[in-house]
């Protein structure tokens, strides 16, 4: 069963609709921000939860994630040109920790677990099919694209709703990270021979899955469709990125698919800390050949690291950019930390093909191709 | 007294206050479930500093109160004036004529709750 993106919605740093996006990486403008707990942030706006729909009880239990999460998916919903309820969709969410979670309330347990982001999506659009919360770090949210895809590919379920949110901007997730030495105090340059850590950020990206034969039997429009999937764990390390434990889950997203490479985008995970992007440029090198003619970008230059949202926030900013005609680059890479075609500056371009990865603490990894559609939208 | 607890469900509802009188059922109007009533109490507890005891406060027992009541044939008025002495007679009289119809407990029940509570 062929397997179709028919809509996404994302809530990020950089703004809440594909326009917004691709005009502020037009204009160069990244958007990171000085934080009170000493290192820069990608905070993202605030969506009104209540106006998009109506008086939510439960919504006292949602994190700032996962108001992030309602919001995405709302959006997302609706640029598929479908209604709520979506009573037979699967949901598949990838998501994190809310760190900050805390009495006043009685059950603020249920703020602090995953999953309640996860049920009041659900209960927001009236899902009622197959469900999960992936957990697995930073490769949750393309963990749940794949789960998505698969269970769809399988025959299980004709929609999913797929996605991730996170929120890694507040006083003690900034502690964490520093803790753990991996944030910068100035820039991230993820493949830079300079970088030295992340800026961490905040976000929602939701998108929507459908079987081909579903989509064209709603006559809706198609963005994508997935060629693809790999997921896999490293199963050695908690903390010490592996290329060859990475590099299968990414053969296995391009196995058997017939790809013209120079029509290829690969969507680094590239975090900019100096292990992470080590290792991931060693897999690339291997994996996609010293001659590949297509190009790498590494978003988190432009978004901040979404954590568990990141790989479909990524996703999301080259499907807007893309629409507007051109692939972002890696902003502010200057001497490449290896020999890859790392995009320098954005460029023209409506590439055929995307391979999204993405790789999270103790050794999660998860990676997705894409084939796109013609080209959409109007450049900026 | 009644201002605050109107603001402390719309929060926890989240509905307009503008909507919520001393009159309004909490479940049968408002949908209150047990979840929504233990975040009200534990609200009431904090933003009020009095102590709050579910089962007194939601009329959790009224109805296991009411059969003993016929059990050991005490009248259901006195029964109930015992259990929750924050009630006033007029109250109990008007629970007794509103059983059947569903879920008794109003917003006026649970300002009479706080304000017994705030005087002792």
């Amino acid at each position: 069963m062929k397997v179709v993106l028919t809509g996404w919605g994302a809530i990020t740093p950089l703004g809440e609709t594909p326009q917004a996006m691709a005009e502020a990486v037009r204009r160069g403008q990244a958007p990171f921000t000085p934080s009170p707990w000493g290192y820069p942030v990608a905070p993202a706006p605030s969506p009104n939860v209540r106006a998009l729909v109506g008086p939510m009880k439960n919504a006292r239990y949602l994190c700032r994630a996962g108001r992030l999460a309602v919001a995405a998916a709302v959006q997302a919903v609706a640029d598929a040109g479908l209604a709520p309820p979506l009573s037979q969709a699967a949901l598949f969410l990838g998501l994190g920790p809310h760190l900050e979670a805390a009495p006043p309330q009685a059950l603020w347990l249920l703020s602090a677990m995953p999953s309640t982001t996860t049920s009041l999506v659900a209960a927001t659009l009236g899902i009622h099919g197959e469900s999960a919360t992936l957990l697995g770090a930073c490769a949750a949210s393309t963990q749940a694209l794949v789960w998505g895809a698969r269970a769809i590919a399988e025959g299980r379920t004709a929609v999913a709703l797929v996605g991730g949110a996170d929120s890694r901007v507040g006083e003690r997730a900034v502690a964490a990270y520093a803790s753990a030495g991996v944030l910068t105090p100035a820039d991230i340059r993820p493949f830079d021979t300079e970088r030295n850590g992340f800026i961490p950020a905040e976000g929602a990206a939701m998108m929507v899955l459908e079987s081909e034969e579903h989509a064209r039997g709603r006559g809706a429009r198609i963005l994508a469709s997935v060629l693809g999937t790999g997921i896999g764990i490293d199963g050695r390390e908690l903390t010490d990125p592996n290329p060859e434990t990475m590099a299968p889950v990414v053969r296995s997203a391009l196995e058997g698919t017939a790809v013209d490479p120079s029509q290829l985008v690969v969507l680094a995970h590239g975090t900019g800390t100096r292990a992470g992007d080590a290792a991931e440029a060693a897999m690339l090198e291997a994996v996609l050949g010293k001659d590949f003619p297509g190009a790498v970008t590494a978003l988190k230059s432009w978004l901040g690291h979404g954590a568990a949202a990141c790989g479909l926030m990524e996703l999301a900013l080259l499907l807007a950019c893309r629409a507007h005609g051109f692939v972002p680059s890696v902003r502010g890479l200057a001497t490449p930390c290896a020999r890859l075609p790392f995009l320098r500056a954005c460029r023209p371009w409506q590439p055929r093909f995307v391979l999204v990865e993405s790789f999270g603490f103790g050794g999660q990894a998860a990676a997705v191709l894409m084939e796109l559609t013609h080209a959409l939208g109007t450049p900026v | 007294m009644i201002d605050e607890i109107i603001r402390i469900i719309a929060d926890i509802m989240d509905q307009d206050p503008h909507t919520i009188t001393p009159a309004t059922y909490l479940v049968r109007d408002l949908g209150a479930q047990s979840i929504d009533l233990l975040e009200i109490g534990v609200a009431m507890q904090q933003h009020l500093g009095i102590p709050v005891q579910d089962d007194t406060l939601f009329l959790r027992d009224l109805r296991l109160v009411l059969l003993r009541a016929a059990d050991e044939k005490i009248a259901p008025e006195a029964a109930l004036a015992q259990r929750y002495p924050h009630l006033s007679a007029a109250r109990i009289n008007a629970i007794l004529a509103d059983l059947n119809v569903g879920p008794v407990l109003q917003v006026a029940d649970l300002a009479a709750y706080a304000t017994a509570h705030a005087r002792s």
